[in-house]
């Protein structure tokens, strides 16, 4: 299983490939959102040499809803890509898999709708449309990854691993239409991952909000992790997704490196354990086989 | 100019019988066991037998929602399910999951409809779906009126799309919302319409004091005006949200898309105002026009999310008419009394009022007031009238 981090610049790169990272995920500009930086076609097609020599496998996220406008874009990145195909394609929508057919690309398409991809026909269907691999939905728990994993015969199925699970996508601006409700500058509500949602009959309970070109996104107010069903299945996963959207870098790297060698999830859970944990909750005894 | 399908919701038989003589072509139903509404409104499958009967006697059509995003359990008797519907003649099924649509081959009969909730939004991804066998669309709730007529122009099938009812906020399919907050999936059927709830906006540590309650709520989606446009794009079906809405809703909202859409394949459109006053009789939510002028605004917003109050003056519904008394026997749906004026409101259109002058109980006495819900009372009307026209209050 390879563990797949996401790039904000390129000197990241070699800091997370000694921590552990297989797979260096980046976004290319006008196609992507929730991440902390973009990049052009050119960049990534660099970045893909780069990997070539130096080692690591180069992802490319498409991780919004593709409308009309956005199709010829999509076909220039295409294009763009064909001279050095990226290793995969991860697509949140499925125009990416019917155009990427028309390059030859459609065995690098990794279809990761977030919420869908709930059952093994599903991972059937997908596997007869020639595509790379699926990722499981976020709904699903590590028995059931395990479960679907098994029957995926050829298809790659990945995971969700770590990171503020994506809840709410909406092509709606509700933060910044809230903020000039308020009278508070529009720019403040885009890409700015310091506003938190808070309902009424829950109090502390902050689910992070975020806005940028391609609609509003609200996250669960808990962090995912992951590092016990990865011990347990990550055999039968070809690819856990590690997201870093309101993450400190430190608790990114340091959640990288416990997922990497299991003897420092105790440091990890002493750190930064509060975030994962239900209220109250004590940290899982078998945190990488070491108690904190 | 093709006629567009008028395609209403049935949230049980009464409302499907309702829907399809106030004028839809078509309904769509929940199915027991698969349906995003599967804690009420459902259909067992007896009932859709009898609703699949009375559509098909009227020459219209029903389809039924197997819309649920599956999880492993939920496949084991999905084909069975599949082949009762085809066998009663269902015309349609909408469909979100994958391991659904790869069921289009063994029910060749029946037309597989890809649901809104797989949020289809471009060209492309309609060119995906097409060639696995799915027959007709239902696009996005998120695209303008230029993305729809791209994507209708250019479409190897049929498309459908929302014009009026409730709006998901997030794009459909793709939100956990209510599984987050309360456990319930809303892909399966649990929605808790937790997009509706009050939130309070924080920044870093602080919450902002003083600050209106943050909604992330839409208005309901009202599409009068956009109608012409969508007729003239060749739209196949032009569908009304709603399973759950009274009998009252359904009748206001399916008669006056009805009379719309005749106006304007007939040439003889009229102020759009007049449709837009019809369809307020029957609203009880703030409506904007969603996405069909582009991405909305803070107005479109669900600045106040408390739950609207329904309508009180539909007050019956009528079972029955004795000429020779002119008397009609009626079920009530809202208080009314001796000396209120009254609409009658039927299929054919019209709308005349008059004043209630007689009205009596179950045992023929006479009485003041209709105070019992679903008390089946006599009423006298100055014109013959027929069972499921309806009576509203004028104030």
């Amino acid at each position: 299983m390879r563990l797949v981090v996401t790039l904000r610049d390129w000197s990241e790169k070699l800091r997370f490939s000694a921590l552990g990272a297989d797979v260096f995920l980046v976004h290319p500009t006008g196609l992507s959102g929730l991440t902390p930086s973009t990049f052009s076609f050119e960049e990534i097609q660099g970045f893909i040499r780069r990997c070539r020599t130096e080692g690591g496998f180069l992802y490319v996220g498409l991780n919004q809803m593709i409308h009309g406008k956005d199709l010829p874009l999509l076909e220039t990145f295409l294009q763009a890509m064909v001279p050095q195909p990226p290793d995969a394609i991860v697509a949140f929508d499925l125009a990416v898999l019917e155009r990427a057919r028309a390059y030859g690309l459609s065995d690098r398409v990794i279809y990761r709708p977030v919420t869908l991809n709930t059952n093994s026909r599903d991972i059937a269907f997908f596997r007869s449309a020639g595509l790379k691999g699926i990722t499981l939905s976020s709904t699903l728990n590590p028995e059931e990854w395990a479960d679907l994993a098994q029957v995926a015969a050829g298809l790659e199925i990945s995971v969700f691993a770590h990171g503020h699970l994506d809840l709410f996508y909406s092509r709606r601006r509700l933060l910044t239409n809230h903020l000039m409700r308020l009278g508070i500058e529009k720019r403040e509500g885009i890409q700015n991952s310091e506003w938190r949602l808070e309902e009424e009959t829950r109090p502390g309970q902050r689910l992070p909000i975020w806005e940028d070109d391609a609609g509003t996104h609200v996250f669960s107010a808990r962090k995912r992790e992951s590092f016990a069903a990865i011990r347990s299945h990550g055999s039968l996963l070809s690819d856990a997704f590690l997201d870093r959207l309101f993450l400190s870098d430190a608790e990114y790297e340091a959640a990288l490196a416990a997922y990497a060698d299991p003897r420092l999830e105790a440091a990890f859970w002493r750190d930064f354990g509060s975030g994962y944990l239900p209220k109250g909750a004590p940290v899982p005894a078998n945190a990488g086989g070491i108690r904190p | 100019m093709r006629r567009p399908e008028l395609l209403a919701p049935a949230g049980d038989l009464e409302r499907l019988r309702i829907a399809l003589r106030y004028g839809a072509d078509a309904v769509y139903l929940g199915g027991q066991p698969y349906s995003l509404r599967s804690r009420t409104a459902v259909f067992p499958l007896d009932s859709i037998r009898e609703g699949v009967l009375y559509a098909h006697s009227l020459g219209k059509k029903v389809y039924v929602t197997v819309n649920a995003v599956f999880r492993e359990e939920d496949l084991l008797g999905l084909r069975d399910y599949l082949d009762s519907l085809d066998d009663i003649g269902v015309d349609g099924v909408i469909v979100t999951a994958p391991a659904a649509v790869a069921e289009t081959s063994a029910h060749p009969r029946m037309s597989f409809h890809l649901s809104t909730q797989q949020s289809v939004t471009n060209i492309e991804t309609v060119r995906f779906w097409a060639k696995t066998g799915i027959r007709r669309i239902v696009l996005a709730r998120e695209l303008d009126l230029g993305e729809i007529a791209e994507i209708v122009a250019q479409s190897p099938i049929e498309c459908e799309v929302f014009i009026h009812g409730g709006m998901c906020s997030s794009y459909s399919g793709r939100c956990t919302l209510s599984n987050e907050m309360t456990g319930r999936d809303a892909n399966r059927g649990g929605c808790a319409h937790s997009c509706r709830w009050t939130y309070s906006l924080v920044r870093g540590e602080d919450p902002l004091l003083g600050a209106p309650a943050f909604s992330l709520g839409a208005k309901d989606l009202q599409a009068v005006r956009f109608i012409p446009a969508l007729c003239a794009m060749g739209v196949a079906s032009l569908k009304i949200e709603g399973r759950m809405k009274s009998p009252h809703y359904v009748a206001t909202v399916v008669s006056v898309y009805r009379r719309l859409i005749d106006d304007v394949m007939a040439g003889r459109l009229l102020a759009l105002d007049t449709y837009d006053s019809l369809l307020a009789r029957g609203e009880n939510r703030p409506t904007g026009p969603g996405f069909f002028e582009g991405i909305p605004g803070p107005e479109q917003q669900l600045s106040d999310p408390g739950a609207p109050k329904p309508s009180q003056s539909f007050v019956a519904i009528v079972e029955g008419y004795d000429p020779s008394l002119g008397m009609a026997t009626v079920s009530q749906r809202n208080v009314f009394s001796i000396g209120d004026l009254l609409e009658h409101f039927s299929p054919a259109g019209e709308l005349r009022q008059f004043r209630l002058i007689d009205l009596r109980d179950a045992e023929g006495m006479a009485i003041e007031r209709a105070s019992h819900p679903q008390e089946m009372l006599r009423m006298s009307v100055p014109w013959p009238v027929e069972p499921l026209d309806m009576f509203r209050k004028v104030n």
